[in-house]
């Protein structure tokens, strides 16, 4: 296992994955590391790499969302879904894009959410089948009902600006 | 007449059908408007879905995310020493340690036995490597005053990938220096990728569907273009330089070409 040449086909797509899905930059930063820490300890052929990877990240996700769960359930403060990160020199316009996204995505289950993006990371049915755990014959279904709900709830969160 | 299932449908939209299916799939679009609108509407929502997630794409810092996975340059890969190995040889070391320690403390006590041990053994060395009493050394010269490290002279590799919209791929590359090298690669996954080096800062990158920008005095730049896409146009300071129009390719600006990599050094 060549690990440059790994990583430099892995890390784009896994930190982009991660970054969509937890919309938190350093959370991506963080999971990614450690997802590929624990690849260099396994010794998986390279075919085998990429879905493992990206389930292991995803569980980390998971076990982080709980774990700040039950954080904020302890400081009964009122539960925050992870949002992106605001930057000085973001533009207010740019900013209100990235919440109508973050707000449509958080709208759709948690595996709904993992299959359109490891779609949009270019995996195949069986690949995504195998990382949710249903039939493959299902994620045609699964993936094109999602992608109504997404598109239904965007257009919902584009009609709730009040400039439009 | 039966029509076909929504997951049918993107199975074929996405090109995961057997041959035989997808065939009958295609032969019953030809014949079924209804199911025609129904691909149409599943094209439709994929396109909402990947053009609203781009506006969430930043590009990852690679330099420093290789750094923090591996410090060192030494990688190692595959299964890591187990626990009982690595407590072994911290024992060893410890072990080690102790008995140099009590073997300081004893030669530091005036009469001693270990302490009379190292100065006899001391002055045989010395007596039999110089042949002379020893003479007081020479002071050390002041230490010279080192120039605090140069901060890095250049930005980490950056970069960014989009997928195809309406079978397009669109790169828009401003403020290049005029030295910069730009290596165009057609590659077999579905995306476009723009990956800069050797800029003193940052570049910036904006991407929406089909389409990569970036503004940055990049030195080096790395662009992948799917194999698969109809159309992809690479522009450069305004100009084009590269266009794939289906299997046609063209270098519009000098160009070298290696294997399937085509590479463009911009000149002053």
């Amino acid at each position: 296992m060549d690990f440059d040449a790994l990583f430099h086909r892995l890390y784009p797509s896994l930190f982009r994955y991660l970054n969509r899905l937890t919309g938190d930059i350093d959370v991506a930063e963080d999971i990614a590391q450690e997802a590929f820490v624990r690849l260099l300890a396994q010794d998986l052929p390279d075919a085998e790499a990429r879905p493992w990877l990206f389930a292991v990240a995803t569980n980390l996700v998971r076990d982080r969302a709980r774990k700040q769960e039950r954080r904020q359930r302890l400081l009964k403060a009122e539960p925050v879904l992870p949002t992106a990160s605001p930057r000085p020199d973001e533009a207010v316009e740019r900013r209100e894009q990235i919440e109508r996204v973050r707000a449509a995505l958080g709208r759709l289950a948690p595996r709904d959410q993992q299959l359109l993006l490891m779609r949009e990371e270019g995996f195949t049915y069986e690949e995504m089948a195998r990382t949710v755990g249903v039939a493959p014959s299902s994620v045609g279904t699964l993936i094109a009902r999602a992608l109504r709900r997404f598109a239904g709830a965007y257009a919902q969160e584009a009609g709730n600006d009040p400039r439009q | 007449m039966t029509h076909v299932s929504e997951g049918v449908l993107q199975a074929f939209l996405d090109d995961e059908l057997e041959p035989v299916e997808r065939g009958a799939v295609a032969a019953h679009l030809l014949a079924c408007p209804a199911c025609r609108a129904e691909l149409d509407r599943l094209r439709a929502d994929a396109a909402v879905f990947s053009a609203a997630l781009a506006a969430l794409d930043v590009a990852p810092d690679l330099v420093a995310a290789r750094r923090r996975i591996v410090p060192g340059p030494r990688v190692r890969i595959g299964p890591q020493r187990s626990i009982a190995s690595t407590t072994r040889r911290a024992a060893v070391r410890a072990a080690v340690l102790v008995l140099l320690g009590a073997a300081a403390a004893s030669a530091a006590v005036p009469g001693s036995p270990v302490r009379r041990f190292v100065v006899n053994v001391w002055h045989e060395a010395t007596r039999l490597v110089v042949g002379t009493p020893e003479r007081p050394r020479r002071p050390l010269p002041p230490p010279v005053a080192t120039a605090p490290a140069p901060p890095p002279a250049e930005a980490p590799t950056a970069g960014v990938s989009v997928r195809p919209y309406e079978d397009r791929i669109t790169v828009g590359l401003g403020a290049l220096p005029a030295n910069a090298r730009i290596r165009v690669r057609l590659v077999d996954g579905d995306r476009a990728t723009v990956e800069a080096s050797g800029a003193p800062r940052a570049p910036r990158f904006r991407t929406s569907p089909g389409r990569i920008e970036m503004d940055g005095a990049a030195r080096d730049v790395r662009i992948e273009v799917p194999r698969s896409v109809e159309n992809a146009i690479v522009v450069v300071n305004g100009r084009p330089y590269f266009q794939k129009s289906g299997n046609a390719v063209r270098f519009l600006a000098p160009a070298d070409t290696a294997g399937a990599e085509i590479t463009f050094q911009l000149r002053p």
